[in-house]
């Protein structure tokens, strides 16, 4: 199976959020089905972990110059997935689409996904984690992810990684000719070394990176130091153990010596 | 027969019996956690754990299990600690862990002493505490505090920031490395032959002969016998 791709271009994005309600109204209809909660009760509660797509919506500049912007936070299905690495109990998984999927049933719930997502995605609730799952269930049955289906003006699209990055780029090329603004395809390219290419890119006017929260370099530094104190422990403690049994071997030697020399008594 | 001095009282003693096994649990209960390497003691646990509680998932059974046994023991160290520690903080002064002098050149002089006496064998005047396990002692202090914060922000993390709960897993980590680092250190000389009287002094008797310590232990004699303690 090819890499599934997402895209979301922040020109034609009309702000009627109904991606954004298309997911939610998703993950209640899976709710439904695969725990057998009647609908009543999926829609008498706000279920916000449930909601895999939030806008994060931000003012810029004064008037008459003011504008607004609507940043997406949402999972990014990293090509090297920082969550997906420190999950301890493997319930992060990667789907033949390349989707990132925390499966319920596996998780125990110990923030550790979260603690190592440098976009802040996962959302801990009643020992759980939950986060975007790529819509993968309808994607493998031939059906589009709910927000991408919800989009009405092409704001968002999905499909393969050639297909999207075809359209993406093309239409970054477009834009940048109309509009004299540089137009870029975030996470087309390798971000940087933590999280690699991500599945979820963003077609944005570079001047506008910041704006809609796209890091250029989503890390997070005291993670980065775990990471590296592991390897040095790791290394350390082999060179300990390995200097304890050397110490060890040369020290019964040295005493052995000092005792046929009549040095010391043995006892 | 030589007198018996009483090198380490009961407090000390009780404490440091049940930090070994309260430590050996909370070690193995947090290396899967910290590295996927040790998964092997999540299965092992897991799979009689998912057996008894039909669950699917070995690992995730091993993993919660381990995790209460990760929290028990960390609980029942902090209950432990409480008298050690009113008992170290009216003493704190006094402790052994202090240099006897300071300054760059007494700690590389600590250095040589050790080094005469662990690698040539030849006859050295310690205080109690050479500067090796004075410096092991200060590391110990504070990642074991810095364990015990991070440890308990990372219990109540729904209390704090996302930001700061972050901060305390990596903190959490790191200074169980250095911990752990020491604790190898600490494990090999402990049960090395030239320390048996050490040994046996923190697990049975509590106590040192007045000439091994004359001999061995030269300052902490002079020390004692300056406060009329022998």
């Amino acid at each position: 199976m090819s890499v599934n791709m997402k895209c979301y271009d922040t020109t034609p994005c009309i702000r009627c959020f109904a991606c954004m309600v298309g997911c939610s109204v998703e993950n209640r209809l899976r709710l439904q089905r695969e725990s057998h909660i009647g609908i009543e009760k999926s829609v008498q509660n706000r279920l916000t972990y449930l909601s895999h797509l939030s806008p994060q919506r931000r003012e810029f500049g004064s008037f008459p110059n003011a504008r607004q912007v609507t940043a997406f936070h949402h999972c990014n299905h990293c090509e090297d997935a920082p969550c997906l690495e420190i999950c301890p109990v493997d319930a992060i998984i990667r789907r033949d689409g390349k989707e990132v999927v925390v499966v319920q049933e596996t998780c125990i719930g110990c923030s550790s996904c979260l603690d190592a997502c440098p976009f802040d995605v996962p959302v801990i609730k009643d020992g759980k984690s939950y986060k975007c799952h790529g819509c993968y269930d309808r994607v493998e049955n031939g059906l589009k992810q709910s927000c991408v289906s919800a989009c009405p003006s092409s704001a968002m699209f999905s499909g393969t990684k050639e297909e999207v990055l075809k359209e993406a780029y093309k239409r970054a090329k477009l834009y940048t000719e109309k509009t004299g603004k540089e137009h870029v395809v975030y996470g087309a390219d390798e971000v940087n070394s933590t999280v690699g290419e991500l599945r979820w890119v963003t077609i944005v006017p570079k001047e506008d990176l910041e704006a809609y929260k796209l890091d250029t370099n989503p890390k997070k530094l005291v993670m980065s130091a775990r990471e590296a104190v592991k390897v040095v422990g790791s290394v350390g403690s082999v060179a300990i153990v390995a200097g304890s049994i050397g110490h060890l071997i040369y020290w019964l030697g040295k005493r052995k010596e000092k005792i046929s020399k009549g040095e010391v008594e043995e006892k | 027969m030589s007198k018996k001095i009483v090198v380490y009282n009961n407090v000390e003693r009780f404490f440091h019996y049940h930090l070994v096994h309260l430590v050996a649990f909370l070690t193995i209960s947090g290396l899967p956690v910290l590295s996927h390497t040790f998964d092997f003691i999540a299965y092992g646990l897991g799979i009689p754990v998912a057996a008894l509680t039909n669950s699917q998932n070995i690992l995730s059974a091993g993993m919660s299990a381990l995790r209460f046994i990760h929290y028990s023991s960390a609980f029942l160290l902090t209950l432990l600690s409480v008298p050690f520690v009113f008992m170290i903080v009216r003493k704190i002064a006094h402790l052994s862990m202090w240099p006897d002098r300071w300054g760059v050149q007494a700690t590389i002089d600590g250095f040589k002493e050790m080094w005469k006496f662990y690698i040539k064998q030849e006859h050295v005047r310690f205080g109690k505490m050479n500067a090796g396990q004075k410096l092991f002692a200060q590391i110990v202090v504070i990642t074991m505090i810095v364990l015990a914060i991070s440890g308990y922000m990372l219990i109540f993390r729904e209390s704090i920031s996302s930001d700061l709960a972050t901060y305390a897993r990596a903190a959490h980590a790191i200074s169980f490395i250095i911990f752990g680092m020491m604790l190898i250190i600490h494990l090999y000389l402990a049960v090395h032959p030239t320390n048996k009287n050490s040994y046996d002094a923190m697990f049975h008797t509590g106590t040192m002969d007045e000439d091994f310590i004359k001999e061995h232990h030269g300052i902490y004699y002079d020390k004692l016998k300056k406060e009329n303690k022998i």
